[in-house]
């Protein structure tokens, strides 16, 4: 379990990292979203209150199955939103070709600054 | 057995499980969508069912309480300087992180890219605000086909705009139309099949009301003349039901 968490976030620094750095994208999404509803929220904390880099969502239906990936940016107003995604997802897949080949990469535009 | 994810929101994708909401439009107990609720609050709608549910009124109290303590905040020492546009930047900034609202596709039908519809809506009244003297209010981005949630492929835009009267308010209206599907398209890429321009007001130059002589009309391309904000918003919610 542990090991399977410690290659999570792994798997997540490295997304963020990469993602972070593709020309138009300002940073990734702070998640102030995650930290407001976690206060406001009733249920039940997720996870001991795990927290995976902001703007990243790693996951895996199963324990063979492929990665699925989620990243949120948040984009510079003089790029256009499509193809800092597309460039985003490129080097995202890229980067994970070798530790987590086949990941689904899913890239979400959430502002522009 | 996704035991590490169980708390985790599903992404916008196709996953496996199917994802049924975007990451952050929380469904309340009682059905609604978080961001139909506080959207029709802030559109000042009064909804009898906000009203009575225990859900809906909670989520009402949060955004309310939110405005309060941000107003608060610029509200308790002498101000040199206008704080309210700065107070309008944060509670822009805070909004779009607390309501991005829904996904929309980016790009091809195949492809897993999205923006959120806050940030497109953004762009899109921006865009109008171009065209000389023109004011852009609500802006609507909705899928143009029913079918997986989210869906993906084109959307149709419904904006509402205040215009200055000048005799071919259709002209405005379609320049309108030219500049938010170029900025759709060219800040975005996001595919549009239509754009509806609803021109809710008019302004006049010498700043008398003027709004008698608008009327309502519909191009087979979508452009919409109507009296006044309410009356739009009526029709909207009698197409709607």
């Amino acid at each position: 379990m542990t090991a399977a968490a410690t290659g999570r976030d792994a798997l997540a620094g490295t997304v963020a990292r990469v993602a972070a750095d593709v020309p138009g994208v300002a940073f990734l999404r702070p998640g102030l979203a995650g930290l407001f509803r976690s206060s406001a929220r009733s249920g039940p904390p997720g996870a001991g209150g795990r927290r995976q880099a902001a703007g990243v969502r790693v996951s895996r239906a199963s324990g063979s199955g492929p990665w699925e990936v989620d990243v949120q940016i948040v984009v510079r107003r003089d790029h256009r939103a499509l193809t800092v995604a597309r460039a985003v997802r490129d080097a995202v897949t890229e980067a994970l070709a070798a530790t987590a080949p086949g990941a689904q990469v899913t890239v979400t535009v959430a502002n522009a600054v | 057995m996704a035991m590490n994810t169980g708390a985790e929101l599903p992404g916008p994708g196709t996953g496996a499980g199917g994802a049924e909401e975007p990451v952050d439009d929380e469904r309340l107990a009682c059905g609604r969508l978080l961001s139909e609720v506080w959207e029709s609050r802030e559109d000042g709608a009064d909804d009898p069912h906000v009203r009575a549910c225990p859900y809906c009124s909670a989520a009402v109290r949060q955004l309310d309480l939110l405005g309060a303590a941000v107003r608060e905040a610029g509200g308790g020492r002498e101000q040199e300087w206008d704080a309210g546009a700065l107070t309008e930047r944060v509670m822009d900034v805070v909004r779009l992180e607390l309501r991005p609202g829904r996904p929309l596709p980016l790009g091809e039908r195949e492809e897993d890219l999205w923006v959120r519809e806050a940030m497109a809506a953004k762009a899109l009244r921006a865009a109008a605000e171009t065209v000389p003297g023109v004011r852009a209010g609500s802006c609507r981005i909705r899928p143009a086909e029913s079918g997986g949630s989210p869906a993906r492929g084109p959307v149709r835009v419904r904006l509402e705009v205040v215009v200055p009267l000048t005799p071919p308010l259709r002209d405005v209206a379609e320049e309108v139309r030219r500049r938010v599907a170029g900025a759709a398209d060219e800040a975005l890429g996001l595919p549009v099949a239509d754009v509806d321009v609803h021109i809710t007001d008019v302004t006049d130059p010498a700043g008398s009301d003027e709004t008698e002589r608008t009327h309502t009309t519909r191009e087979a391309r979508g452009v919409r003349v109507a009296r006044g904000v309410q009356d739009a918003q009526d029709a909207e919610e009698g197409n709607q039901s």
